[in-house]
């Protein structure tokens, strides 16, 4: 189970290439300023484009005409669409389809942390039965920028020179990349950036809708308060501020706990267990008053539960966000009721591909943006998700049902022509709980 | 034209004002006192056992890992490194303990890493003409990104209940009715005291961020003493890393992040100076006890977090105003 | 008193300058009361008095870095109160302080013109600033090269210089010299005085603070003597002698006496070599010399700035290594002798190294006068690496006593301490090792005559101890006052060591500036 870790093997050859792909990718850099990029940001097709506005209630017209024009099988997930990301027409609709075995590269904006190295093993994992099936090179190259854009920029624009067909990119920064992107289409390379909005046009985002997704939380939360009966206000812990998709979760949340005429007070957890527990605890402290429940922003489940009971309070839901293993761990051993998605980096990475296949057999996308919603995970399917040996330091993230989030059938009504795109066989089972 | 001169030779020098200048730069010590009363009076709540104790836990473990920022910058220098230990600490501790390393054997291995960190901190600074911001910055990339590198990212494990027990509000420490992480810190904060002021090692470390140029023709070794200074700041870092995987229940190589911010406000609040030779462990007590008061006083009344980061921000413009001028006052022969 | 009949026999618009101050305070400390200054148009105006009398105070009163707390200033007639030291620039006094203010990151150019110019803008053009610059650098004896130099590799008397051009250039009608002499070798000096008779003949009056009593003497046309913060009286030149000037100070009138003539002490014990230099080259290219440092005497080192006079005080330290050669610690009969390799190798055996410019690198400002004290020996006050207050104090107040440091207190910050006491606290520090060599670099720079008696003294009773003594000092009657031997440094090397009848103040002189035969009439004052 740990033999990921500490691996000393062949450090030399990795420390010599690791300088040597740096210097590579200076060169690169350095050279491609001269080549001349077709397809600049904001040019072509931007003005189709709506605008991200984190934290915005209201839709603008132009919005409410995107969602009008949406199939009704989706609609209800692109719900908020606004707060987290732009939509717009396919930036891919001249695009041609290359021919199979096809590269497929990865490039990560940060490779830091276990949800990260989730995504990018079951990526592995989809292209080696790709590679199987004879439809993907079975090496996948893999980038890390570290949290830098500049980098990020780099490492896609190198991605783009050494042939790959599809770069699923993780979680890039929401401006500082376009150009890179831009120049990829430009070049006939596909890009499928997963996990989250950007301002880029040149794009195709998958990602689960977080004002959906949240709101679904939300809406369990206040369900259990009028149910408990309870005068209390809901505390709601925040992710880190300014950052879209925890602005749209928030506000969905927000927006569900005013209609039901619930007070809200709001902490700030940044999405780090350390920063949750202690802003809990100093709540704790300054508002003996009654506490309803606690909405989950992310990442809050656990260290909320442990400063309720170490402030002594009473236990009173909590809701959960994206599926931690802990969370998991915590229910299984309080048996207190939750609720939470199942949305680790996996299954994230599951859908782009699913997207991406489509496109690289042919495919049109309607928008640019293809939103789904999570499986929740609630007190009826609770011990599907929940495995013995998640414990309440576990890291990892719960896997959808069936190894995907939505069939393969939601994509029909998003997507136009071209033939039908390779099945993936279900991976995401085989991750390690730890 | 008189030759002759009034008998007095001395300055007359009033004894009592005297006694009473030496009290003024010492009145940051009531400030804690002070902000108590204020939390007690608008948050009367905060006053119960489980509220002082969540309050001290939060000011033992930024306590903790603030002495080393504190001598660091008394050195005339910086450590920017401690996010990045306090991550390596925090993730070592749970995959060590998840592979079935024992809790002495762990702590052997950070004092271990502690010591070659402060080692290099202390002989590169010292060696090559480069301020410590800049090599405690570059140490902090490479220890955070071996860290994620040796774990191959995926920073889970195991964390001793023990651990978690020791900053929880309602555990004691054996019949001692109170959470051993605050024992822990009115140990580290009594030996830092004592050793910032009770030995040749404290003295030398004053001596050498009053005047580096004059240290050295005293006989004072700054390799030596900086070397020390950043071993000890890595340890103190590696305690809070250890402290926080128990803490937050979850171990991350990022997880000591907000602490650079938080250990330069502790300190600079303190009034320790940045210019190096002045100021103290001491003083950081105060700068730890003010902040940790001032984040739950800004919590209590429902201030958002940006406005409070907003807050902090004009504190320690306040501070640094009133202690600037309190300087010029000390200076003025 | 009559020195208040005295002012008001003159209208106080006829003075440039009138200062008079009820009292001044640092905080709760009183510096000075009932002190008055007056300086008419066209007059040298001497200001004495030993450290801790108040001039410090009366200069900042003058140049506006401090207000009183009670008292008034007028200047041509017209009640001010300066707001700041431009304020006071813009009424036409310059000040030059002992302390050079130059700011390494500037250039040379920028350095004389730091004030005047704008933040963003510049006052003048480059080249007129540079011209006016390299004009009074020539007058005093330098060229233009002197701009070209970086900063860092400035010595004290070029960065004392800059400072003085720095000054002249801009419009003055009182220039006030804080111990800005002190750094200056004879030759500029001297061509500084006749700067100022230029000016004197102008109108111009100049406030001249210095401890050096020949200075006083030639410059001066009257003085104002204070003593612990009070005013002691205004001499005419005609009264202005050195030793009226230090009764005075000292409120001693037989201080005149205070020379202690040392070179008797040692007649008949034999001297033993404690440190032996042999083809010693300190720089490369100079010539080589040999030179013994004995126990129980005091070799005093003499020589112009620059001519390697500090090089070798540091050398002898184990501070710098000679450029080749050999620096040796003889050993006791039958042991072996040893090179020096390192300030600190040498202090494990014995010699003991107090540097040349205290502030810089000697003191450690913020910290206490026991903690400044105490740091190179805190060894021997300590277990296990800790020790105790009680020993800290007990061992401080051994010098605190023996050395007489004013105030009586070891907890203040060495920095409030006056330059004489800092240097009593510095001199303590390695005294406290019981060294049997002593290498002072220039301890005496700026201390003012009651200190220095008080230095002369704790010197020979060294010696008499049987400590070896090596004393670099700018001040050629110092080193004859005090010293057995005389090593006269020139070109980076000792040119000679004069002992016995042989050390005259000629005979320095000559050998200072290499030359061998003296007329023996010369006045020392015109000499250069």
């Amino acid at each position: 189970m740990q033999n990921a870790s500490f691996q000393g093997k062949k450090a030399v050859t990795k420390i010599a290439a690791i300088l040597a792909a740096g210097l590579l990718l200076f060169t690169a850099a350095c050279s491609s300023d001269g080549g001349q990029i077709k397809g600049a940001p904001g040019g072509g097709g931007a003005a189709q484009y709506t605008e991200m506005r984190p934290g915005d209630p209201d839709p603008t017209d132009a919005d409410l005409a995107v969602l009008d024009e949406l199939p009704g099988s989706v609609k209800e997930y692109y719900n908020g669409y606004w707060n987290s990301t732009r939509i717009g027409p396919n930036p891919y609709a001249e695009y041609e389809a290359p021919e199979g075995p096809w590269k497929v590269c990865y490039a990560d904006s940060f490779q830091g942390n276990t949800w990260r190295i989730e995504g990018m093993e079951v990526a592995k994992l989809l292209v080696a039965d790709l590679a199987a099936q004879g439809l993907a090179e079975p090496d996948m190259t893999v980038t890390n920028a570290n949290n830098d854009a500049t980098l990020m920029a780099n490492q896609v624009s190198s991605l783009v020179q050494q042939g790959c067909h599809l770069i699923l990119a993780m979680q890039p920064p929401s401006i500082g990349v376009c150009q890179a992107f831009d120049k990829a289409l430009a070049e006939g390379v596909l890009t499928v950036v997963m996990q989250s909005g950007t301002e880029c046009t040149s794009v195709i985002h998958s990602d689960f809708g977080a004002y959906a997704a949240a709101k679904v939380t939300a809406d369990w939360l206040v369900e259990q308060v009028k149910a408990s009966g309870s005068t209390g206000n809901v505390v709601m812990c925040n992710g880190i501020p300014g950052v879209a998709t925890a602005e749209a979760r928030q506000l969905a949340a927000r927006v569900a706990f005013e209609e039901a005429g619930i007070k809200v007070e709001e902490i700030t957890g940044e999405w780090d267990s350390a920063v949750i527990k202690s802003q809990m605890v100093n709540y704790l402290s300054t508002h003996p008053g009654e506490i309803a429940g606690v909405w989950d922003g992310g990442v809050c489940n656990v260290p909320v539960n442990e400063a309720l009971a170490q402030g002594g309070r009473d236990s009173v839901p909590v809701t959960g966000f994206e599926g931690p293993c802990n969370a998991m761990a915590q229910w299984a051993a309080t048996g207190n009721e939750s609720i939470s998605l199942s949305a680790g980096a996996g299954q994230g990475v599951v859908e782009a591909v699913k997207v991406g296949m489509r496109m690289l057999s042919g495919q049109k996308p309607i928008v640019n943006t293809l939103l789904y919603p999570p499986q929740v995970i609630d007190k009826s399917n609770f011990e599907e998700f929940h495995d013995p040996a998640m414990t309440l330091n576990s890291v990892c993230s719960t896997q959808p049902l069936g190894g995907e989030s939505v069939p393969d059938s939601y994509y029909d009504d998003l997507f136009e022509g071209g033939e039908d795109a390779p099945t993936l066989s279900p991976v995401l089972t085989t991750l390690p709980v730890e | 034209m008189s030759l002759e001169a009034p008998t007095t030779t001395e300055l007359s020098v009033d004894t009592k004002k005297i006694s009473r200048s030496k009290i003024a730069p010492n009145l940051v010590f009531l400030a804690p006192v002070v902000m108590m009363v204020v939390i007690a009076v608008q948050i009367p709540s905060v006053m119960t056992v489980t509220g002082i104790t969540s309050l001290l836990i939060l000011a033992a473990i930024l306590g903790i890992a603030s002495v080393g920022q504190t001598w660091a910058i008394v050195t005339g220098g910086i450590d920017l490194s401690i996010p990045a230990v306090i991550g390596l600490a925090c993730v070592a501790v749970a995959k060590l303990t998840a592979n079935g390393v024992g809790f002495g054997a762990i702590l052997l291995l950070l004092l271990v890493l502690s010591i070659v960190i402060g080692l290099v901190h202390g002989i590169l600074s010292s060696v090559l003409p480069i301020h410590p911001l800049i090599i405690t910055l570059g140490t902090g990339s490479i220890i955070t990104g071996s860290v994620l590198w040796a774990a191959g990212g995926r920073t889970g494990g195991v964390i001793p209940q023990f651990i978690t027990d020791a900053v929880s509000p309602v555990a004691s420490t054996g019949p001692i009715p109170v959470p051993a992480v605050i024992l822990l810190w009115v140990v580290v904060a009594f030996l830092a005291i004592l050793l910032q002021n009770r030995t040749a090692f404290g003295l030398q470390m004053y001596a050498l961020g009053a005047n580096p140029t004059a240290a050295s023709y005293a006989l004072v070794k700054p390799w030596l003493v900086r070397s020390v200074v950043y071993t000890l700041s890595a340890a103190f870092a590696a305690t809070t890393g250890v402290l926080l995987a128990g803490f937050s229940g979850t171990a991350s190589a990022d997880i000591g992040v907000p602490y650079m911010f938080q250990t330069l406000t502790a300190v600079v609040v303190g009034g320790t100076s940045l210019l190096g030779g002045r100021g103290g462990y001491g003083r950081t007590v105060v700068g730890v006890l003010l902040t940790t008061q001032f984040t739950m006083l800004l919590i209590g009344f429902g201030v958002s977090s940006n406005l409070q980061q907003v807050f902090l921000g004009l504190v320690i413009l306040v501070l640094i105003a009133i202690y600037g001028r309190d300087r010029r006052i000390a200076n003025r022969l | 008193m009559k020195d208040e009949m005295r002012m008001s026999e003159t209208k106080r618009d006829d003075y440039l300058v009138s200062l008079l101050v009820e009292a001044h305070r640092y905080g709760n400390t009183l510096a000075i009361q009932q002190c008055s200054i007056e300086i008419l148009p066209g007059e040298v105006h001497g200001l004495v008095g030993e450290n801790g009398s108040g001039k410090s105070t009366i200069v900042k009163l003058l140049s506006g870095i401090i207000k009183p707390t009670s008292g008034s200033l007028m200047v041509s007639g017209e009640e001010l109160v300066f707001a700041n030291p431009s304020d006071a620039q813009r009424h036409g006094i310059n000040t030059v302080f002992q302390e050079t203010l130059i700011s390494d990151g500037n250039t040379a150019v920028e350095n004389v013109f730091l004030g005047v110019d704008g933040l963003f803008k510049r006052a003048k053009k480059d080249s007129v600033e540079r011209e006016k610059a390299i004009e009074f650098a020539e007058r005093l004896g330098y060229d233009a090269s002197l701009f070209r130099r970086p900063l860092h590799t400035m010595s004290v008397a070029d960065r004392q210089v800059l400072t003085l051009i720095r000054s002249l250039a801009r419009p003055w009608k009182l220039l006030i010299l804080d111990e800005a002499t002190s750094a200056l070798d004879i030759q500029t000096r001297d061509r500084l005085f006749d700067i100022i008779k230029e000016y004197k003949h102008e109108g111009r009056s100049v406030l001249f603070v210095s401890h050096r009593m020949d200075e006083l003497e030639i410059l001066i046309d009257r003085a104002t003597v204070q003593r612990s913060g009070r005013l002691i009286g205004v001499v005419d030149k005609a009264e202005a002698t050195p030793e009226r000037l230090i009764s005075m100070m000292s409120g001693d009138l037989h201080s005149s006496n205070y020379v202690h003539q040392h070179a008797q002490q040692t007649e008949g014990v034999v001297p033993e070599t404690k440190v032996s230099l042999r083809d010693v080259v300190l720089v490369p290219g100079a010539a080589a010399f040999d030179l013994d440092v004995r126990s129980g005497e005091i070799l005093g080192i003499a020589g112009l700035e620059g001519q390697g006079g500090s090089s070798l005080a540091e050398t002898i330290a184990g501070v710098r290594l000679p450029a080749s050669g050999q620096v040796a610690l003889v050993a006791a009969p039958g042991g072996e002798d040893r090179s020096i390799r390192s300030q600190r190798h040498a202090f494990k055996h014995g010699i003991a190294y107090v540097p040349a410019k205290r502030q810089e690198e000697g003191l450690f400002a913020p910290l206490s006068v026991a903690q400044n004290f105490i740091i190179s020996t805190i060894e021997s006050i300590s277990m296990l690496g800790f020790f105790r207050k009680k020993k800290l104090e007990a061992a401080t107040w051994v010098y605190m006593d023996k050395l007489s440091v004013r105030p009586r207190d070891t907890a203040v910050p060495v920095s409030q301490l006056s330059g004489g006491n800092a240097q009593k606290v510095l001199i303590g520090r390695w005294l406290n090792a019981k060294p049997s060599v002593i290498v002072l670099n220039d301890p005496l720079r700026g201390v003012d005559v009651g200190t220095k008696r008080q230095f002369y003294r704790l010197i020979t009773d060294l010696a008499a101890e049987g400590v070896s003594v090596v004393m670099l000092s700018t001040e050629i009657e110092e080193l004859l006052l005090i010293s057995d031997r005389i090593a006269v440094c020139r070109q980076s090397s000792v040119a000679r060591v004069l002992e016995g009848e042989a050390r005259t103040q000629q005979e320095i002189l000559s050998a200072m500036f290499g030359v061998l035969e003296m007329a023996a009439d010369q006045p020392e004052g015109d000499f250069a």
